[in-house]
């Protein structure tokens, strides 16, 4: 369907990108600076609620981050991987048998690039179909009300001349970069980012990774299925970020299983490529003790952080706080209220779906006057196998806001479906407000749980407790009633555990 | 097609519960069908031909018109069972704004003599006066700080007498219910059991939920079951959460600096533990018996260090079947140990009576081998090294208890 389309609008693209671009200053409603998850969403829906849109892109294709070198790439990499090593492992045990399995890894990366070229394309295609006007180039703040738009080199259909955009609303949408390391030097060839990560040549038979986060750990799955032997360091004495401390430590349960190695409260001293190995020199942070690693790929994935880079926002004196993110008020405003900032340039979790929801409130903000993004339910989700989704409170943030409240588990090896899958490993948890009842949080260790977690996020925003989502029918037999056991679980008792 | 069903649903805001319960003159009301949008850059369009005449009922499914766009004709259909009350727009009808209402449509059974029409109204005018309507809407999804506002535009609709109940300290975070809300099923179920009926369940109880939607606990709480406080609580925690924490920006003055890490509670992992323990065994027990005993007590505290399983220490919601379900090999070691004996001191050695090693250390020999002269007692050291199994997360806290057990050993000499 999307195929069909993207051919369809491709002669019309030369046309469409070059003869409106040549004057040298042009008016709109709204400049969005930033063509990612962000920026790209807040364009269609600007364009959408009538106002003249346009959006500014300097890396030549749309998505950002998360459609180029992000969330997309790594989970076309991670559910080929997942294929490749159920076949070799796991499909003779269910009576399948398959010869003479192995690896192509230049096709492998050229299923994941074909993926991206055809998302960045469709969203080209819907900025048409919606009216925004789309300039290939860098933007930077010319003064409060004008955007400049710079030709980049060597770039496809960027703009010709210096642009200079006049905009009533100016949306800054930059997204966020790599963390660097301090002393450990990316080549992106044997000291990786996650961005070089996605597309090694060759399965490296030993992975290093700093970094514990869900970055690190869904591109170790990836190579620890094509065979690495995974090593993961951690300053941090649990793995997963944000993560509930008992997923946390099932997860790091699941994942050694899988034969990952863990260096948990251990930091990195120092990491140097010597020809085709690096060596890391790592310590313990309690004992002290060191250590030295070989590796013949290091991934550094120690986190990510706001890029202004280029956007001359302090030429307007746009407030920047000390971890680098553009500073804003509840309506997403800086001290200019036509500048708005949305995604992971400024506060909040750094995710697409995030960026996403600021996208469209801060148009609407613009447009009606009131927006809407609930913080305190915004999904998470890790795809290693089984995945890893939560949403709302931890139990650790509830202990630490003094609330009273309750548990429900449910293992998926008392599920059906899970159980007939031969895929049972993990479980739900729920945790509601021990008098109301009202759903606070839940956390999903298994197959699916980030489809799954979207029931929770449903259930949060309209205020559930664990009886409504157990009162609701659910599919039998589906993973689904794990979810709806470990309410009623929560609550009551559950029926099938 | 989707895009019409949607349409006709979504301005259908009668909802069929409701009708039951509220005969006002909400309930007969015709149902504005404005233009439908076909794509979603379809700005105008033209009505092609009326597939029914007014009075006609229609089914699920049936094509209701025939719409013309710049780019293609596109049958409408209609997803839900209805009547066409009235036509606005008729065939050949060109130069519609998407919105702009086209028919009136009401229910199958309505009498359309009685039916209200509404008066014909821009499509975004129309919005507004539903939103008008429904001012808490926007209000409570507003952060906790417009909690007051929203006390203030409770809507009038809403009953007067929604002091009653539990409403003794009311909170301005809780509302007076939204009454065009489909009930929650564990609300429904409360009300039926204690025979509320649902005008006084939007009359009496007091809304925590978002746009004045009663939830559980507000239902408990007004029958008494659970205090206001708590309810209150939650909602305000809830809230909080809501919203961005712009709270304590700190701003960046100089060059910027890669964050560091955020701090948690320190935990170490370290691969192996040493353990020494000095034994002070009597005299009269030999290296041999000292060996054999300390074997067994060692391979018992073992076992016993595997045995039991680690509780959770996060959660006081332990399940221990829960636990062994999704803990895997709970068999496998989680440590080796290896350990020697060293004699520091000896003496000469003779024959012990003991089996035990508690026995053997503490000296607490049976009556009849009581001696009336007690030699020196001989001192060794026991050097234990302990190899924790990583793969295994609770494979460190078994070890420590393995060690505990070794400890103990020493404190039984010392007494």
């Amino acid at each position: 369907m999307l195929r069909v389309k993207l051919q369809s609008c491709a002669s019309r693209r030369t046309l469409f990108s070059t003869s409106r671009l040549l004057a040298a200053k042009k008016q709109h409603d709204v400049v969005i600076i930033g063509g990612g998850p962000g920026g790209y969403v807040a364009a269609i829906k600007a364009a959408q609620l009538g106002l003249d849109t346009a959006c500014v892109e300097k890396r030549g294709k749309l998505g950002g981050t998360c459609l180029n070198v992000g969330c997309i790439p790594s989970k076309s990499l991670l559910n080929n991987s997942h294929m490749y090593h159920q076949m070799k492992h796991d499909a003779k045990g269910r009576g399948i048998d398959v010869k003479g399995v192995e690896i192509n890894i230049p096709q492998f990366q050229k299923a994941k690039d074909t993926v991206v070229k055809q998302l960045t394309g469709g969203i080209e295609m819907l900025f048409k179909k919606n009216g925004v006007t789309y300039y290939k180039g860098l933007g930077s703040f010319e003064d409060e009300n004008n955007v400049k738009v710079s030709p980049v080199e060597g770039l496809e259909g960027t703009v010709p001349e210096e642009t200079i955009l006049e905009a009533k609303n100016i949306i800054v949408a930059t997204g966020s970069e790599v963390t660097p390391f301090p002393g450990i030097n990316i080549d992106e060839e044997r000291i990786v980012s996650s961005t070089g990560a996605l597309s090694l040549k060759e399965v490296p038979k030993r992975l290093a990774v700093i970094g514990g986060g869900i970055i690190g750990l869904e591109m170790g799955s990836v190579y620890s299925r094509l065979g690495s032997k995974v090593t993961v360091v951690e300053f941090q004495p649990a793995i997963g970020a944000t993560m509930d401390g008992e997923v946390a430590t099932a997860t790091q349960k699941f994942l050694k299983k899988q034969g990952f190695d863990f260096k948990l409260g251990t930091k990195v001293i120092s990491a140097q490529r010597n020809g085709d190995v690096v060596n890391i020199e790592v310590e313990n942070v309690k004992t002290g003790k060191k250590e030295s690693l070989e590796a013949d790929v290091l991934l550094v994935a120690i986190g990510r952080r706001p890029y202004i880079q280029g956007l001359n926002a302090e030429k307007l004196g746009l407030e920047v706080d000390k971890r680098g993110r553009l500073v804003i008020d509840e309506q997403f405003n800086t001290k200019f209220p036509h500048i708005k900032v949305i995604g992971d340039v400024t506060f909040g979790p750094m995710l697409a779906h995030k960026a996403e929801e600021e996208g469209i409130a801060a148009v609407e903000y613009l447009k009606l006057g009131h927006g809407h993004v609930n913080y305190g339910n915004i999904p998470a989700v890790m795809y290693s196998h089984p995945e890893v989704a939560w949403v709302g409170k931890t139990e650790e943030q509830l202990k630490e806001a003094g609330v009273a409240y309750k548990v429900g588990k449910f293992p998926f090896v008392a599920n059906s479906r899970a159980k007939t899958n031969l895929d049972q490993e993990g479980f739900v948890k729920i945790l509601i407000d021990a008098e109301t009842e009202r759903l606070l949080g839940a956390h999903i260790i298994g197959p699916n749980a980030g489809e799954m977690i979207a029931e929770a996020g449903l259930a949060l925003e309209y205020g559930a407790s664990a009886e409504d989502i157990a009162r609701v029918c659910h599919a039998h037999p589906t993973l689904s009633e794990a979810f709806k056991e470990a309410n009623l679980a929560a609550y009551s008792k559950p029926i099938n555990f | 097609m989707s895009l019409a069903s949607f349409i006709l649903r979504g301005q259908g805001g009668r909802l069929l519960g409701l009708r039951g319960l509220h005969s006002s003159a909400l309930a007969y009301k015709a149902q504005v069908f404005g233009m439908p949008a076909m794509s979603p850059t379809m700005e105008r369009g033209g009505v092609v031909e009326w597939k029914f005449k007014v009075g006609d009922t229609f089914s699920a499914g049936d094509v209701l018109l025939e719409v013309e766009t710049d780019k293609a004709q596109i049958d409408v259909e209609a997803q839900d069972d209805g009547k066409i009350a009235s036509i606005i727009k008729d065939n050949g009808s060109k130069d519609v704004k998407v919105g702009e209402p086209i028919a009136y449509l009401a229910d199958i059974d309505d009498d359309l003599s009685t039916l209200e029409i509404p008066k014909a109204q821009p499509a975004h005018a129309q919005q507004k006066s539903e939103e008008k309507s429904q001012p808490k809407k926007e209000a409570v999804q507003k952060a906790g700080k417009d909690a007051k506002s929203s006390k203030k535009e409770a809507p009038s609709n809403l009953s007067d007498k929604s002091s009653s109940g539990s409403g003794k300290g009311t909170s301005s975070i809780l509302v007076a219910a939204n009454n065009s809300q489909t009930l929650l099923p564990s609300v429904q179920m409360l009300l039926h059991e204690n025979g509320i009926s649902f005008e006084d369940a939007m009359n009496k109880i007091k809304a925590s939920g978002p746009n004045g939607r009663i939830l559980k606990g507000d239902v408990l709480s007004y029958l008494g079951k659970i205090s206001q406080k708590s309810v209150v609580k939650v909602t305000e925690y809830i809230k909080k959460g809501e919203v961005l924490d712009l709270s304590n920006i700190e701003l960046k003055k100089i060059e910027n600096t890669p964050t560091a890490q955020k701090g948690k509670p320190a935990k170490a992992e370290p691969i192996v533990f040493e353990e020494h323990v000095r034994l002070e065994v009597p005299a009269d027990v030999s290296v041999d018996k000292l060996a054999l005993s300390l074997k067994s007590y060692v391979s018992e505290a073992n076992w016993l260090s595997h045995d039991y399983q680690v509780t959770n220490t996060r959660s006081q919601f332990y399940d221990p079947i829960f636990e062994d379900l999704i803990t895997p090999d709970s068999k496998q070691p989680r440590f080796k140990f290896k350990y020697d004996l060293v004699p520091l001191s000896t003496q000469s050695l003779s024959q012990g009576q003991h089996d035990d090693i508690f026995d053997l250390l503490s000296g607490s020999t049976p009556s009849k081998t009581a001696k009336v002269e007690k030699p020196q007692p001989n001192e060794f050291l026991v050097n234990f090294s302990v190899e924790v199994n990583d793969k295994y997360s609770d494979a460190e806290i078994k070890a420590n208890r393995f060690l505990d057990y070794m400890k103990y050993l020493e404190s039984i000499t010392e007494h």
